[in-house]
């Protein structure tokens, strides 16, 4: 059991963003998590990464109580990749993986203030050799695909080590074979061992890798099943209820 | 960029093969070093103008700043027992200081063009202030040398600026400060959610941006030998259009120190070229305006300057 | 990007084979560095600098700046301008310093160096260890006191607009017009607009209206006393007589349009020609000159213009 959310309430004003929701993940499983917009799955997913706090409940993660920031979540191995990702697209691959960690030259034991970029460069083409994907890291993040945009994300993600990765509508603005490539680099993800929280609105993308699919509405958990029990046309007709 | 920067230092090299053409004294060592001084001060505002708007910021502030730390230094060191050492230091922490100012309030989300403009006006009246309006005269020797001083035969000033732009290169391409100062220009939310602290990272940006300013101000009082209100008038425009030449975008994530002192030696060599050419100086104008224009279209059209991707 | 250093490195060469050639812009007698020439009173300069060079056979470069507080771009042409190793250099300094380790560079290679208007002090110079053979350029002490004598034998409120008080000049004129003013004339304010056309408009209005029997107003330039006519005009006020310095195009209109009452004219062609000419007579006979070398003044009103017989006259743009 890496997560176990239990209880969880949050209000904003008068809405009632999350009522009662508990949910368990286990470890190196993908969760795809549905429902329509305002149904409470960003505010979930942030009481998760600690950009909000709960009213009520608890949130436990790889045995200790969550933290109260994002820093604390993120020291814990909880990494999200927003929708956007949050690329610098004018720098090249290398300096987006790196963003806030750049490897320093050490000499003689000591640290230098400048940035080592061959080492840099050496395990950012590592990380995203790991991914299976074909980027040039030297190229500037601006001039490359969505799907490879989404790989330098994930790999930027990774230098973290996290245990638990939530991906926000990591699909939304992709063509088709750029998605199949996105799904590629989540199957690899839970080959690594790594946990993934898909939030999607592709239905068909979440049955084609996620283990699980929880259905939130009106801030509850309506629906919770392992994918090999439901089906696409079960879940779309839940969704329409 | 690379490409550009290379068109670039191909048109100075065709600048300076027109103006030797026309002038023989153009193409000889002193004259070499005249203008290596005169893009000095420039250079250096330039240089920090790169960073600046590389953040995706712009500080309109330094030619004021030039003044109010050069003529405050003065005032304050004239009957110190180490007047240089005094100088020098007054003068650094005078414009760090003012840059701070800016780099708090733009990281208080007022927009760099208010705040610098600001501080362009209010610097400039309290280096007159300091002054009672008139420039200061008689400075110590220590600092003639900076701006008047020769070693072995080449001026001061050339060395300062060499070291500078080695100094600022390095610290562009090769340190945390200069990389975050283009990944707060790229996407400011991005470097934020990566962990940058980006109110603290303005502050020390433009208390850079303001020591190299003190630095060109001091360059400056050692030339004319004077703690001058009003020098540096307009600097901040003319540095603008060098870093601008020099293929750094407006629109921030992109900068090169070696493309703003490009930009600051072509906009050197025109005015050294036209004067020893003789051509008035409402063409030398005329000129500069056509090479910005020209610079920036031209990288449009090979690809290349970042002003246009 | 390759046939681009190709057709530039064949460029070069030709510009190299070509420029031995070619007469070159260098050769040069006198080097004149002034001002700021959007100001019409240095474009006059100029002009006087270069048609009375031309006149006489003189090659002569004016260089001028774009800003009249440029102290660095001017030092920058200063250097350009030794160089071209001329016989001669005339210069208006930004400041009293600025060209310090220029023309200290000049006095070693021996170049005549001439003042032109008179802003520099001759011992400062000679401390800087720079030669300056002589200065051309205005009395303003004189031009004060010909604006007092001007009003000689009025009786009345005189209302002083000063320059601002870092200027030398400014003060020189206020000084000689107070020095040498008629016993029934009493100044009942002198305050400083800075050379600035609004700021003397304003300080006429606040002056005149507290004081309606207010009878002249002096300036300390053209400019601000057409500032102080323009407001006395707006309350309608005729009475006021208002003297300015300096002559310039605005002011002679201003007089034969009958506002301006009179201007003292510093004549900036003659300037020009003067420094030319001894410049050119220094050059040849070496010979010691007083070290201040003024230029007549002349007080422009409507009589002068009506007679239209001075023949400084000729002078006046």
């Amino acid at each position: 059991m890496l997560l176990r959310i239990e209880g969880l309430h949050k209000h904003y004003g008068g809405v009632h963003a999350l009522d009662d929701v508990s949910l368990s993940v286990d470890t190196g499983t993908v969760i795809g998590l549905v429902g329509d917009n305002g149904a409470g799955k960003s505010t979930l997913m942030k009481c998760v990464t600690g950009a909000e706090k709960p009213d009520h409940g608890s949130i436990v993660f790889d045995g200790q109580p969550i933290g109260l920031t994002p820093f604390d979540s993120r020291q814990a191995g909880i990494e999200m990749i927003y929708q956007d990702l949050d690329l610098c697209l004018r720098q090249d691959v290398t300096a987006n993986i790196f963003l806030g960690r750049e490897d320093l030259v050490h000499l003689w034991g000591m640290q230098t203030p400048f940035m080592n970029h061959k080492a840099m460069n050496e395990s950012g083409r590592a990380l995203i050799q790991t991914l299976n994907a074909d980027i040039d890291v030297s190229k500037e993040a601006g001039s490359l695909s969505g799907g490879q945009r989404q790989a330098v994300a994930i790999a930027r993600a990774l230098l973290h080590h996290p245990k638990l990765l939530v991906m926000d509508e990591p699909t939304a603005a992709l063509g088709v074979r750029e998605i199949t490539k996105v799904l590629n680099l989540i199957r690899s993800l839970k080959d690594q061992g790594i946990t993934v929280i898909l939030i999607s609105h592709r239905l068909s993308d979440i049955f084609e890798v996620a283990d699980r699919i929880v259905m939130m509405r009106h801030g509850k958990i309506v629906d919770d099943n392992a994918v090999s029990e439901t089906s696409l046309t079960k879940v779309t007709q839940r969704l329409m209820m | 960029m690379r490409t550009y920067l290379g068109l670039m230092f191909v048109g100075l090299l065709l600048l300076c093969a027109v103006c030797s053409f026309l002038s023989d004294v153009f193409l000889t060592w002193p004259n070499f070093l005249n203008i290596l001084t005169a893009s000095a001060t420039i250079g250096l505002l330039a240089i920090g103008a790169s960073f600046i708007i590389g953040s995706g910021g712009l500080d309109l502030s330094v030619g004021s700043l030039m003044a109010l730390s050069s003529v405050v230094a003065i005032q304050f060191s004239t009957h110190s027992p180490f007047p240089f050492l005094q100088t020098l230091c007054l003068c650094l922490v005078v414009a760090a200081v003012a840059g701070g100012v800016n780099g708090f309030l733009i990281g208080r989300k007022i927009p760099a063009f208010i705040a610098t403009l600001g501080m362009l006006s209010l610097a400039r009246g309290l280096a007159l202030i300091f002054s009672n309006g008139r420039p200061v005269y008689g400075l110590p020797d220590s600092i003639l040398f900076l701006g008047q001083g020769r070693v072995i035969g080449i001026p001061v000033p050339v060395f300062i600026f060499l070291g500078i732009i080695l100094f600022c290169h390095v610290l562009l391409r090769h340190t945390k400060f200069g990389r975050y100062s283009l990944m707060i220009g790229d996407n400011v939310n991005a470097a934020r959610n990566a962990g940058i602290r980006i109110q603290r990272h303005l502050i020390w940006l433009y208390a850079f941006s303001g020591m190299l300013a003190a630095v060109a101000g001091l360059l400056f009082m050692g030339r004319v030998n004077a703690a001058d209100p009003n020098a540096g008038m307009m600097y901040e425009l003319t540095a603008i259009t060098a870093t601008i030449i020099g293929g750094t975008s407006l629109s921030g994530g992109k900068a090169s120190v070696i493309g703003a002192v490009l930009g600051a030696l072509i906009m050197s060599v025109l005015q050294n070229g036209l004067t020893l050419v003789n051509v008035p100086s409402y063409y030398q104008q005329v000129a500069v305006g056509i090479v910005l224009i020209v610079a920036v279209a031209f990288g449009q059209w090979r690809g290349g300057h970042a002003a246009t991707n | 990007m390759m046939q681009l250093k190709q057709s530039f490195l064949g460029l070069l060469s030709v510009a190299f084979v070509m420029s031995g050639g070619i007469a070159k812009a260098d050769q040069v007698d006198i080097i004149a560095l002034i001002s700021d020439t959007s100001n019409p009173y240095w474009k006059t300069t100029e002009d006087g600098l270069e048609n009375t060079a031309k006149e006489m056979g003189i090659k002569i470069n004016v260089y001028s700046l774009q800003n009249a507080a440029d102290s660095e771009g001017q030092l920058n042409q200063c250097e350009a301008a030794l160089l071209k190793n001329p016989k001669a250099i005339i210069f208006s300094p930004v400041d009293s310093v600025n060209l310090g380790s220029c023309l200290r560079k000049a006095t070693e290679k021996k170049i005549v160096l001439v003042d032109i208007d008179g802003n520099i002090d001759e011992n400062r110079v000679k401390e800087m260890g720079s030669d300056v053979a002589f200065s051309v350029g205005s009395n303003n002490y004189e031009i004060g006191k010909k604006a007092a004598e001007y009003l000689d034998g009025q009786t009345g409120k005189v209302l002083i607009i000063e320059g601002p008080s870092s200027s030398p000049n400014g003060l020189f004129r206020v000084q000689g017009f107070q020095e040498n003013m008629g016993k029934g004339l009493t100044v009942i304010a002198s305050q400083p607009a800075d050379w600035d056309r609004l700021k003397a408009a304003d300080i006429t209005s606040s002056v005149v209206t507290k004081n309606p029997d207010l009878s002249i107003v002096f300036a300390a330039n053209d400019t601000m006393a057409l500032g102080a006519v323009e407001a006395l005009r707006a309350l309608n006020i005729n009475s006021v007589k208002v003297i300015g310095i300096d002559g310039t195009v605005d002011a002679v209109q201003s007089i034969k349009e009958g506002r301006l009452t009179a201007s003292v004219a510093q004549l900036p062609y003659l300037m020009a020609k003067e420094a030319i000419k001894k410049t050119d007579a220094f050059l040849k006979d070496r010979k010691a000159l007083p070290f201040r070398q003024y230029v007549p003044i002349l007080t422009l009103d409507q009589a002068v213009f009506e007679r239209n017989d001075d023949p400084l006259l000729q002078y006046v743009r």
